[in-house]
């Protein structure tokens, strides 16, 4: 009797072991359920967040096409970039690459004419933190690679986990990030603003401002941020131009040095709730405590 | 407001105006601003208010407080109340041009001229480092006299500068510099946010020097539309007659047209395009105070001044510490305005 | 006082004006008349340079007329125009005190004299009753009366009235009729279009008809208007009647 049952056990763990995990139905953001029967080996990405998530689970090889922003992530050149700048998406060469799935956000109007085109679609994209994490599992399910996600998560999470050691126990410097000149800075619930508290800085703006709040000068102003973020560098803006603004020279940042200008790739790394988010943390605690890092 | 509708009727007395409008005008426009920068996103009290203000004169600046009152919000408060007269009077302008009360500075292209060149600055300043050196106000004023002169060309003709012509040409000069705009945002779409609030209108970072730059603009622009007021009278019978009565027309309006886009141009370059002030102020005093242009030259303007800085003060405490772009302000609450005022005067005319 | 030789305007090839030749003198009134489209308000957009011609000339007060700025002839001669269409927003006073301009300088205030100039053209003409009326407030006759008022505030020596009586009613017609016959009395030199025969034959003391834009007769109403002269003119059957002390009137045929 203990044999049979001994045995039973093996036999159905050994079968869920090697039942595939297809056919694979899910439901994306916009509703919509897709159905996937068998691994995708031809995968069009149109989100960078996406690509590198992609990559970041081996499963770089089975890209056939990625939208202008992917540009930028590694072993992805040579691929063709199929839209997303100045003039829309290239459906036509989508649809003509035959992929086996298209990763897209849920935003606009792709997500709806790919599969009116006929395509199996997954429209979604990770907008705050934990979403990232989220986006790793879910990824990893629709390119047959838990086990790469489920790592994943767990070594970003390490990453995190220990930046925060370093800057645990320290005073977070209070912190004005800086989006554009208008100016847009981020709120705590933001992604960026979760990663500014990782990182341990002390965001100024509050969470009833909502995430992207545009900001009264005087705000910054008399907040007197220790340390000011220019996410706005790439277009224009300088330690020399904040300077220049009335009232801000006396503000302690611009008197000690303390405005980090950004580069587009640094931008590029921040914005994205992606694999690279560990170092967008490590990024930014650099920033924040130089002498930790 | 006025008015008693027996005496209108009758009418063999004038019509019961205080004399010194103007000046009651005035009053009422510095105590706004001495309002408005007693009152902001960072609570500081009248007492420190006027203490700040009296070390900015002085030149004795000392702790942030007094930066935020000197360097901040009263070159703020200072540059929404010159806008504000700035775009009335240029509306007043235009609608005596056009004899239209629908007339608005922004007609003769001057608005998508301005923002095309804020949004060229906005989105390129990383590719092309010119941009950033030249700055958004002056290429934004750039662009704007440049899409204004381009108007006034396109509707030249046989001498003169038909009316019909300058809207259709400023129609079609705007459409194409919106879509330019529209454009140029597609193609720098993280700048896009910004580009849009600059649109919508802000004075965010107002400070001393933007205001010095526009002010003898405005100045120069106010003084020849003043100067212009008989002529403007004279206008309201129709461009014949008008010339039947002595007036040089067409070169008054070549005057007038430059007149009103210099004004418009330094407003709208140094504040982004806010709506609804040209095109209400002028037309809201002129219900009330009738359309002598002498009168309602300086009136308008004193409104607009005061309208703009009550707008920006709206805008900045409403949502504080964060900001409401100031154009939607100027929109929403007009509308009503502008609402309550057409009934008024519709009433007054079915009584008189 | 105002004298026409040879005045031709073509509107492309079509002459609307060709060849008209008249004078004027201070103390007469002038009627002009004619069918539609004879030309007779593009006359008097001739007359005040509004439009140049194409070929003639045109003396007013002893200067040729283009030799004259808009101001200095605006300073001698004043149009009442076409169903004037008055602004809202000015009173009649506002309105009437516009007639100044071309004797103020652009910089310069309103004097005493300006003021009473005003008054006494607002009350030759009865508007002075309710000069604080808002032009939107005011009747056809009113307002009328109200732009004959800025003409006559011009101080001019001739006054060009293109069809000032059009919807108005009989007795406002016939008032304005005879301000204006009291106003040539007075020395001024009027050329009153009128599409109103009779009308026309009441007011002037001498007439012009014109024909797609040609001078067919000239000379006192009583000689001219004729039987034959409507006929080829108007192409209209008409009776002239002559009663006593009346002069001529014109009854169509039906």
């Amino acid at each position: 009797m203990l044999l049979f049952r001994t045995l039973l056990i093996m036999a159905l763990w050994l079968a869920t072991a090697l039942a595939s995990p297809y056919p694979l139905t899910l439901t994306d953001e916009l509703g919509y359920t897709l159905t996937l029967t068998a691994e995708p080996q031809r995968v069009v990405s149109m989100l960078p967040s996406h690509t590198e998530t992609v990559c970041a689970l081996n499963g770089c090889l089975t890209l056939v096409g990625i939208d202008d922003f992917s540009a930028g992530v590694p072993n992805t050149s040579g691929l063709p970039t199929l839209g997303g700048g100045l003039f829309g998406f290239n459906l036509e060469a989508i649809v003509a690459l035959k992929p086996d799935l298209v990763l897209v956000s849920e935003f606009g109007e792709l997500a709806g004419a790919l599969r009116q085109a006929g395509l199996t679609v997954f429209a979604g994209s990770p907008q705050s933190f934990e979403d990232a994490f989220s986006f790793f599992e879910i990824i990893g399910q629709l390119v047959n690679r838990q086990e790469e996600a489920a790592q994943l998560a767990t070594s970003v999470r390490a990453e995190v986990a220990e930046v925060a050691a370093a800057v645990a126990g320290r005073t977070p410097p209070t912190v004005y990030y800086e989006l554009d000149a208008t100016p847009f800075s981020v709120g705590p619930g933001s992604f960026i603003g979760v990663l500014i508290a990782k990182a341990g800085g002390q965001n100024i703006v509050s969470a009833e401002l909502g995430d992207f709040p545009m900001l009264d000068p005087e705000f910054i102003v008399s907040a007197d941020p220790e340390i000011i973020v220019l996410a706005s560098h790439p277009h224009g803006e300088s330690a020399a131009t904040v300077a220049a603004r009335p009232g801000w020279a006396t503000l302690s940042a611009v008197v000690e040095g303390a405005i980090i200008e950004l580069t587009s790739e640094q931008v590029d790394l921040i914005n994205r709730p992606g694999p690279n988010l560990g170092a967008a943390v490590r990024l930014l605690a650099s920033f924040f405590h130089p002498d930790a890092f | 407001m006025l008015s008693d509708p027996a005496a209108l009727s009758t009418a063999t007395a004038p019509r019961r105006l205080p004399l010194s409008l103007p000046l009651l005008g005035l009053a009422v426009l510095l105590a706004v601003i001495g309002l408005a920068a007693s009152v902001g996103a960072v609570p500081i009290s009248l007492r420190e208010v006027v203490g700040a203000v009296w070390r900015g004169l002085t030149g004795e600046l000392s702790g942030p407080l007094d930066t935020i009152i000197w360097q901040l919000r009263l070159p703020r408060v200072l540059l929404a109340a010159l806008v504000g007269g700035s775009l009335a009077l240029a509306g007043v302008a235009y609608q005596g041009l056009f004899r239209n009360p629908l007339a608005d500075p922004y007609l003769l292209g001057v608005a998508s001229g301005a923002g095309f060149g804020a949004s060229l600055v906005l989105a390129f300043s990383a590719t092309v480092p010119l941009l950033a050196q030249l700055g958004v106000p002056l290429v934004a004023f750039i662009c704007a006299l440049a899409a204004a002169l381009l108007v006034t060309v396109l509707a030249r003709q046989g001498g003169g500068l038909p009316l019909v012509a300058l809207i259709l040409a400023g129609v079609v000069v705007g459409s194409i510099l919106t879509a330019a705009t529209s454009l140029t945002m597609l193609a720098a779409r993280e700048q896009a946010a910004g580009v849009l609030a600059w649109l919508l209108g802000s004075f965010a970072f107002a400070g001393w020097a933007k205001l010095a730059s526009a002010l003898p603009l405005v100045l120069v622009a106010a003084v020849v539309i003043w100067l212009s007021h008989r002529a403007l009278n004279l206008l309201a019978l129709g461009e014949e007659q008008a010339a039947q009565l002595g007036l040089p027309v067409e070169a008054f309006k070549l005057l007038l047209i430059g007149a009103a886009t210099l004004a418009t141009a330094a407003a709208v370059s140094v504040s982004g395009v806010i709506g609804f002030v040209g095109l209400m102020v002028p037309h809201a005093v002129r219900l009330w105070v009738g359309a002598d242009h002498k009168r309602l030259i300086p009136l308008a303007g004193l409104a607009g001044a005061v309208f703009m800085v009550l707008a920006d003060l709206l805008a900045r405490t409403v949502i504080a510490p964060s900001e409401l772009p100031v154009g939607v302000i100027t929109a929403l609450v007009g509308g009503p305005f502008f609402l309550a005022v057409l009934r008024r005067s519709s009433l007054r005319q079915r009584e008189g | 006082m105002l004298c026409a030789q040879r005045l031709t305007f073509r509107y492309g090839r079509t002459p609307v004006v060709a060849d008209l030749s008249f004078s004027l003198a201070a103390g007469e009134v002038l009627g002009v008349v004619g069918p539609n489209g004879a030309g007779k308000s593009t006359l008097i957009r001739l007359l005040t340079r509004i439009l140049s011609p194409d070929a003639g000339m045109v003396t007013v007060a002893g200067r040729e007329l283009g030799s004259l700025s808009r101001l200095e002839l605006a300073r001698i001669a004043a149009v009442v125009p076409q169903a004037a269409g008055l602004p809202d927003g000015f009173t009649a006073l506002e309105l009437v005190a516009m007639g100044r301009t071309p004797h103020l300088g652009w910089l310069s205030q309103p004097s005493r004299r300006d003021e009473a100039i005003t008054e006494e053209a607002m009350r030759r003409t009865d508007t002075w009753r309710f000069r604080h009326r808002l032009a939107a407030t005011l009747s056809g006759g009113e307002r009328q009366r109200v732009v004959l008022a800025r003409a006559l505030a011009q101080e001019p020596q001739l006054v060009l009235l293109d069809e000032p009586t059009n919807h108005l009613d009989l007795s406002y017609q016939a008032e304005l009729v005879a301000l204006i016959r009291r106003e040539a009395q007075g020395g001024l030199a009027a050329l009153v279009v009128l599409h109103d025969l009779n009308l026309a034959i009441r007011a002037c003391d001498r007439m012009l008809v014109l024909n797609q834009g040609r001078l067919v007769a000239e000379g006192p109403p009583a000689e001219v208007i004729t039987p034959a002269l409507l006929r080829q003119v108007y192409g209209a059957a008409a009776e002239v009647l002559h009663p006593p002390g009346l002069g001529p009137v014109v009854v169509p045929r039906l």
